[in-house]
């Protein structure tokens, strides 16, 4: 029973660690928190729909198109308007966010109606038992995806040029600027690339619920799975992300299907009273 | 072939810090900016690598007005800034900060040249090349953020209080260095607050207070005068 919900539980939590990382990714180079970042991803999931049902384009190129749109609606949305919001309060560009995210899903249930539309499984749906174990080779495929763009995402910041300006950035944006990197520049990839993480977490998730303009919520697991993690760590953003599914299909199975959702709030609220820098943070980077 | 300021004006909200600075920087020499602490030297020098915008005034490189440029496109005209809190990359290793102050360049060989001239000039920061950048001494971290300032090969290295903090015989040590690093083709504005030491190296000085320059002249003319004794050498 153990063994299968941690199986079960991965699917989720990886993708609450997506999303989770798409906050943290941001949020540590530009001390926004982006708000609007779970429309974003029912955006990108509705992309896909649009580009087969409405474009007819291969599955493939339609998540093509839905991960460079979503890159540039991430870098639009700091150039148009977290640029010029410059110098004003955070809490002013945090509200901006909000007033993104609800523009996005107004817009989507305006244009695309609210009921839910069908996205394609990356493998099939169909169980097959393994050892005694249940599982879906649609769900393993979300687990594998998830993974290789963390992977992905690691390996960008340790070893290319863009990677290294933005960790340069995450140390020491006084610094940065002085070694010759433009740290605006930095901002439009940061937003560019927490909106191509939610964006895939938004396709792989699709399939497994129903996508409908109000699917933005599951943002709010990736938050909480963020704040486990301590809202400034890639690793604890991941571990709370996986922590977090498992939580859930755990009190899913032991409780009831109806507290699932009750313990990511749950979660989030004594994170936050007990353990304010979440459970993997560390404090901030001392100044040199 | 000069950095030039002409009447810089800077400050913060209503605070009025630099009232007109003039100066300048010869290629491939020492010059001194002193004066007290809160006279406006790292406020001018803010102006200068671009972290801080004038109200007035001009800055020119080679005759180019650089002024209000972004960090990043002055350092890119061969300006770097070793700033007073030295802003070092804390969790990233010796070798990783220096690597960074190399960003702006793309010539493998000659970055690679550059990091040997840099631990030739500083062998401390050999030996720590693996170690984060937090775990170096006061000293040590002066050394990789003058170093990781050469990194990006320029012409003018300005260096706000290199001594701050730092033991006499460091002192000696960090200004002997800055004398190598002129040798090397580099001009140096140097801000600094021990008049006595950088007065040692610089070809040439000002003095700042509550703003304006109230001295100019040679570092031995500088060290002479009576004024300048009084207040700042003693
Ligand atoms: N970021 C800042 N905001 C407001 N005032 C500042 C700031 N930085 C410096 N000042 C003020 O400007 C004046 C000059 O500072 P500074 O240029 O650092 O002087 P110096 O480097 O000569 O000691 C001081 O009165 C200082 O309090
Ligand atoms: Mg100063």
């Amino acid at each position: 029973m153990l063994a299968q919900i941690l199986v079960s539980g991965v699917t989720a939590g990886a993708v609450y660690a997506l999303v989770a990382l798409g906050f943290v990714v941001l949020h540590r180079g530009t001390r926004v928190v982006h708000f609007g970042l779970g429309d974003q991803l029912t955006l990108s999931a509705y992309i896909v729909v649009i580009g087969q049902v409405f474009l007819g384009l291969p599955f493939a190129a339609a998540i093509l198109l839905s991960l460079l749109l979503s890159a540039g609606f991430g870098v639009l949305i700091e150039r148009g308007v977290m640029r010029p919001l410059r110098g004003s309060p955070l809490l002013v560009m945090i509200i901006a966010t909000l007033a993104i995210g609800a523009a996005v899903r107004e817009g989507l249930r305006a244009s695309m109606g609210p009921l839910p539309w069908p996205v394609p499984f990356l493998l099939s749906p169909a169980p097959f038992t393994l050892g005694g174990l249940v599982l879906v080779p649609a769900n393993l495929a979300v687990v594998g995806v998830a993974l290789a763009v963390m992977l992905a995402l690691f390996a960008m910041l340790r070893w290319t040029r863009f990677g290294r300006a933005i960790v340069a950035v995450y140390e020491n944006p006084t610094g940065a600027a002085i070694v010759g990197i433009s740290v605006p520049g930095v901002h439009a990839r940061l937003w560019g690339l927490s909106s191509v993480l939610a964006a895939v977490a938004g396709i792989l998730m699709a399939p497994l619920i129903t996508l409908s303009p109000d699917m933005g919520t599951i943002g709010i697991k990736g938050f909480a799975a963020a704040i486990l993690g301590g809202f400034n760590s890639l690793p604890g953003a991941i571990a709370g992300g996986f922590l977090l599914g498992i939580v859930e299909t755990g009190a899913g199975v032991y409780v009831s299907t109806a507290m699932k959702d009750i313990v990511s709030y749950a979660l989030l609220i004594g994170c936050v009273l007990l353990l304010p820098r979440g459970l993997f943070g560390t404090a901030e980077a001392r100044k040199v | 072939m000069t950095l030039e300021l002409a009447g810089i004006e800077a400050g913060y909200g209503g605070a009025r810090v630099v009232q007109g600075v003039s100066l300048a920087v010869p290629p491939g020499r020492i010059v001194a900016l002193l004066g007290p602490n809160g006279a406006g030297k790292s406020t001018t020098l803010r102006v200068v690598a671009g972290l801080l915008r004038p109200r007035g005034g001009e800055v020119r490189l080679d005759g180019e007005r650089i002024a209000g440029l972004p960090p990043d496109a002055v350092l890119r005209r061969g300006l770097a800034l070793v700033p007073e809190r030295r802003e070092l990359f804390p969790s990233l290793s010796v070798a990783e900060n220096l690597d960074l102050g190399a960003y702006a360049r793309r010539d493998r060989a000659g970055i690679a040249a550059d990091l040997e001239m840099v631990f030739a000039l500083f062998p401390r920061l050999r030996e720590r090349r693996t170690q984060p950048a937090r775990t170096l001494s006061g000293g040590e971290q002066q050394m990789l953020a003058i170093a990781r300032g050469l990194m990006s090969r320029p012409r003018y290295l300005l260096l706000d209080e290199p001594s701050l903090g730092l033991a006499p015989l460091l002192i000696e040590e960090i200004f002997r260095k800055l004398v190598e690093i002129r040798a090397h083709g580099t001009a140096i504005l140097l801000v600094e607050q021990n008049a006595a030491a950088a007065l040692r190296v610089a070809d040439h000085g000002y003095v700042l207070e509550t703003g304006i320059i109230r001295l100019e002249g040679s570092a031995a003319a500088l060290a002479a005068d009576d004024a300048v004794r009084d207040a700042y050498l003693r």
